[in-house]
């Protein structure tokens, strides 16, 4: 067994540094500090080239693993989660920046270093970032002790960290699930360095003529079933990307039955199991019922081709109708979920060493303390939107008009704290059940909230905010994660949170630092500081400007968003309340994912029912854990060397 | 009944997306004065060009006229996408309509056929002998026999490797089955009862998973405290189960 060096035994440890069993040392609050800070900037340079980011919990957690107890020889199993904790409390702040902040230069905003802009927008993110944790710590009770949601990701970094002690031949269950993990996702990610990828390897649809066009001698006589491109060969069936099952099968076009090539994806469905199978059927709905039926039925514009016809729909009716879902379902989860609430709290509230008879330490940061801080944040972000401008200082002063302007400014941060509150725990509960994270859906609803509130023309406050809640509920789901990691190894959580409040600060400077840095650099080479035309095109900031002209051009289907909630909380009426949740996840998530992740949920319940459910979850866990570690692994790797190069 | 709920709420959920996509997309069968003025979202109807590529015969933003809508229609359009809301242009309103009074149906009778199972799977559960005061009695048992052990076993990597294993199948066999008899306890001591004895059992399950750390990285004074704490936190459990539990089903 593994035995790091052991420190003199020390009285009863309820402090924060506690040396009887080393838990929240120098060397792991350190390596999570460097480590998550080289993350955050790699991540955040890839996640604007690619679109999305990766979650480093399980990445943070190998290398500590690695660093702690390989080449120190000191780390115990506690020690590697708080130096993973550190790690993803600094980088998880990058996918909540990425999403909104590169809108404002895509509208044709400039920052620079010695902007004061930039400075109040790092604070508002950093105000939202505290917020984040503190609004859900609370709830960590009723979400994991009383809920006991799944938190697929973080159930798999704890099997690595638990891996020592759980017996050789898990340990090498795990690596050989990373190794898989790797080799499946090598030829995915390597051609972002320019490498061959699955694409090289040339497997194409069968060649079908059409007769009407081989009489032409110019151009391409392949029928546009097999030939979209119109370059004169039979379209791939295995991209770098996906395997697109349903083009080999002849499905019509207007039908998307591709599967994502992510070892990630399958396993956090094995790890969610049964339950995902639900997060399975709103994409099914939408891609394969509503919109094949919807081009039948003539509601698709003509111009649009078939093959065109999930994106054209997702503009359309499946993201607002799916946002809708997402938003009566969480809303039915709270109000079924009050009692449990209530008791976490009134349990948190009335906590003290002496109820447990002077052994446990306290718990959780008290409420006190996390209501002082909340204050705090909240003041920053009135002084921040105060010294910003933008609300009530323009035309057309939206719902808040008839107010003066600092009140509305006012009432803009509180309604906007409230909201992030609401959002942290929708999120959460969702990462918790399914592992997905609806972030962008809720940064796409506070912008237009915020816009309505203040006015069209208030785009800077509105994505200000709209970062601001990202990164709290970014840092919301990172929270709990981690909490259920150390629930599962027995960490602390008091001392997790107090670290990933210090920590959590720190990621916001990170993040806009490295973004005007290559922006700058884009400047220099292409004349354009982001988006198309440079290496650095923000797909996801490119859709939240859509929405920003949607909203001022009065083009929100906003009848749609509130008939989708209806559906959410009617499906919330049932035995499983949070039903609307999973169904309007999928509807607007991308579906080759999805498809990916749920034959992962069919995999656990076929392996269930032949090897047994014990088995399932001995031998299962580990591999799957592999698996996304193995991924993550190696997209961080090519992240970094793509950011070295640029 | 749980076929007829489930089929019911899948029914009702696809013509309710059905319904709520059409929110916007009034067909051009409606009269003209129900039409004129609303303006193009997307682009409607297509013709080909002298190039060959199919062109919109209305493109997007462009305000409906009679004279457009009927050359929408000499081109067979059945519907266009509009910006603005109307329910008097809403023709999917009815179906719905109709999906709500379907979801909240099914979602009534798959409440009911929860109840109805949740009530048989308590009487197998009490024939195969699995009650919660039973499994939460032998996770205590583990917990305290294993401390007693470890005073007993010589050597250190011995007591390490026993507390390993007892510890792992109390972490993967009996606290799941504390869990997965959920549905009953809550039904039994109500949710707010349940979160009450959970909140000890989980701080309980928790010092076990700190114990099992510290064994595996041979920390033995720790794993001592951890255990001694978290069979004081599984007594507060059990007492709060016993107080909430009908007497006659205690244990």
């Amino acid at each position: 067994m593994n035995q790091p060096d052991k420190p003199k035994a020390a009285s009863t440890g309820g402090g924060l540094f506690q040396s009887r069993y080393p838990e929240a040392s120098f060397s792991a609050i350190v390596f999570g500090l460097v480590f998550g800070a080289i993350m955050n900037a790699a991540i955040t340079y890839s996640g604007l080239k690619i679109g999305f980011t990766i979650t480093g919990t399980a990445i943070a957690a190998v290398m500590g693993f690695g660093v702690l107890r390989g080449i120190l020889r000191r780390g115990s199993i506690l020690e590697v989660n708080i130096g993973q904790t550190v790690a993803s409390a600094i980088n998880v702040v990058n996918a909540g920046v990425i999403f909104t902040i590169p809108a404002l230069f895509l509208l044709g905003e400039r920052m620079t270093f010695s902007d004061r802009r930039f400075w109040l927008i790092t604070l508002a993110c950093v105000a939202g970032s505290v917020l984040g944790v503190v609004f859900i710590v609370p709830l960590r009770k009723q979400m994991l002790d009383i809920e006991r949601l799944r938190f697929p990701t973080p159930t798999a970094v704890a099997a690595i960290l638990k891996a020592p002690g759980a017996g050789t031949a898990k340990s090498v269950v795990l690596v050989m699930g990373i190794l898989v993990g790797m080799i499946v996702y090598a030829p995915s990610g390597l051609p972002a360095l320019g490498l061959p990828g699955y694409a090289a390897l040339d497997l194409r649809l069968p060649a079908k003529i059409d007769p009407a066009l081989s009489a032409n001698s110019a151009g391409s006589s392949l029928t546009e079933q097999v030939d979209r491109d119109r370059d004169g060969q039979p379209d791939l069936v295995v991209t770098n990307e996906a395997i697109d099952v349903g083009r080999w099968l002849g499905l019509p076009d207007s039908m998307l039955l591709a599967f994502a090539i992510a070892p990630f994806a399958f396993g956090a469905g094995f790890l969610t199991g049964r339950p995902g199978l639900l997060v399975l059927a709103g994409g099914v709905l939408a891609y394969l019922i509503l919109n094949p039926l919807a081009y039948t039925f003539g509601w698709i514009p003509a111009t649009v081709r078939a093959h065109q016809v999930p994106a054209y729909a997702l503009d359309a009716y499946n993201r607002p109708l799916g946002i809708g879902m997402l938003l009566g379902g969480a809303l039915m989860g709270v109000v079924t979920a009050l009692p449990s609430i209530f008791e976490a709290v009134k349990s948190a509230a009335l906590a003290s060493r002496q109820r447990a008879g002077l052994r446990a330490p306290r718990d959780e940061i008290g409420l006190l303390s996390l209501a002082l801080i909340a204050v705090s944040g909240i003041a920053v972000l009135l002084i921040v939107v105060e010294y910003l401008g933008g609300v009530g200082d323009l035309g057309d002063g939206g719902w808040l008009r008839s107010l003066d302007p600092p009140v509305a400014r006012a009432v803009v941060v509180l309604v906007s704290v409230a909201w992030i509150w609401f959002a942290g725990i929708i999120v959460s509960q969702c990462s918790g059940m399914t592992d997905w994270s609806p972030m962008s859906g809720m940064a796409l609803l506070t912008v237009v909230l915020v816009m309505m509130l203040a006015g069209k023309q208030a785009v800077i406050p509105a994505v200000m905010i709209g970062a601001a809640l990202c990164v709290a509920i970014s840092c919301a789901t990172d929270m709990m994660g981690d909490l259920k990691t150390g629930y599962l190894v027995g960490a602390q959580p008091r001392r997790q949170q107090i670290l990933q409040l210090v920590a959590g600060t720190l990621g916001p400077l990170v993040t806009m630092a490295t973004l005007l840095l290559i922006v700058g650099a884009n400047l220099k080479l292409t004349g354009l500081p982001i988006g198309p035309g440079t290496p650095t095109e923000a797909p996801q900031a490119q859709a939240l400007r859509a929405v920003i002209t949607g909203v001022q051009g009065g083009e929100m289907p906003y009848a749609l968003y509130g008939l989708g909630t209806t559906l959410g909380v009617l499906l919330g009426l049932g035995s499983f309340a949070g039903l609307g949740v999973l169904i309007g996840l999928s509807m607007y998530l991308k579906f080759i994912h999805i498809l990916t992740y749920g034959l992962g949920c069919v995999t656990n319940i076929v392996v269930g029912r032949i090897k047994g459910r014990a088995w399932a979850e001995a031998w299962g866990v580990p591999f799957c854990a592999g698996l996304i570690v193995g991924e993550a692994l190696l997209a961080l790797v090519i992240n970094s060397l793509v950011l070295v190069r640029g | 009944m749980r076929l007829i709920a489930n089929i019911l709420l899948i029914a009702s959920l696809v013509a309710g997306l059905f319904g709520a996509a059409t929110a916007y997309l009034p067909p051009l069968s409606l009269p003209d004065d129900q039409l004129v003025g609303a303006t193009l979202s997307a682009p409607a109807g297509a013709r080909a060009g002298s190039d060959g590529v199919l062109h919109p015969i209305a493109a997007t933003g462009t305000r409906l006229t009679p004279e457009l809508i009927a050359a929408l229609r000499s081109a067979g359009v059945p519907r266009v996408r509009v910006k603005e809301f109307s329910t008097h242009r809403w023709t999917g309103s009815s179906l719905f309509l109709a999906s709500c009074f379907g979801l909240a149906v099914g979602a009534l009778l798959g409440r009911a056929e929860r109840k109805i199972a949740l009530t048989m799977s308590e009487s197998k559960n009490l024939d195969r002998g699995v009650t919660p005061e039973i499994v939460l009695t032998t996770i205590r048992r583990a917990v305290d026999d294993l401390r007693a052990e470890l005073t007993q076993i010589p050597g250190e990597s011995l007591r390490q490797q026993h507390a390993l294993d007892v510890l792992t199948v109390v972490q993967e066999n009996l606290v799941p089955e504390f869990v997965a008899l959920r549905p009953w306890l809550t039904v039994r001591i109500g949710l707010a009862g349940y979160a009450r004895l959970m909140d000890r059992f989980a701080a309980g399950e928790r010092q076990i998973n700190r114990a099992w750390s510290a064994a595996a990285d041979g920390f033995e004074a720790e794993l001592a405290a951890c255990l001694d704490c978290a069979a004081e936190l599984l007594a507060e459990a059990a007492a709060r189960l016993e107080k909430k539990a009908p007497p006659s089903e205690a244990s």
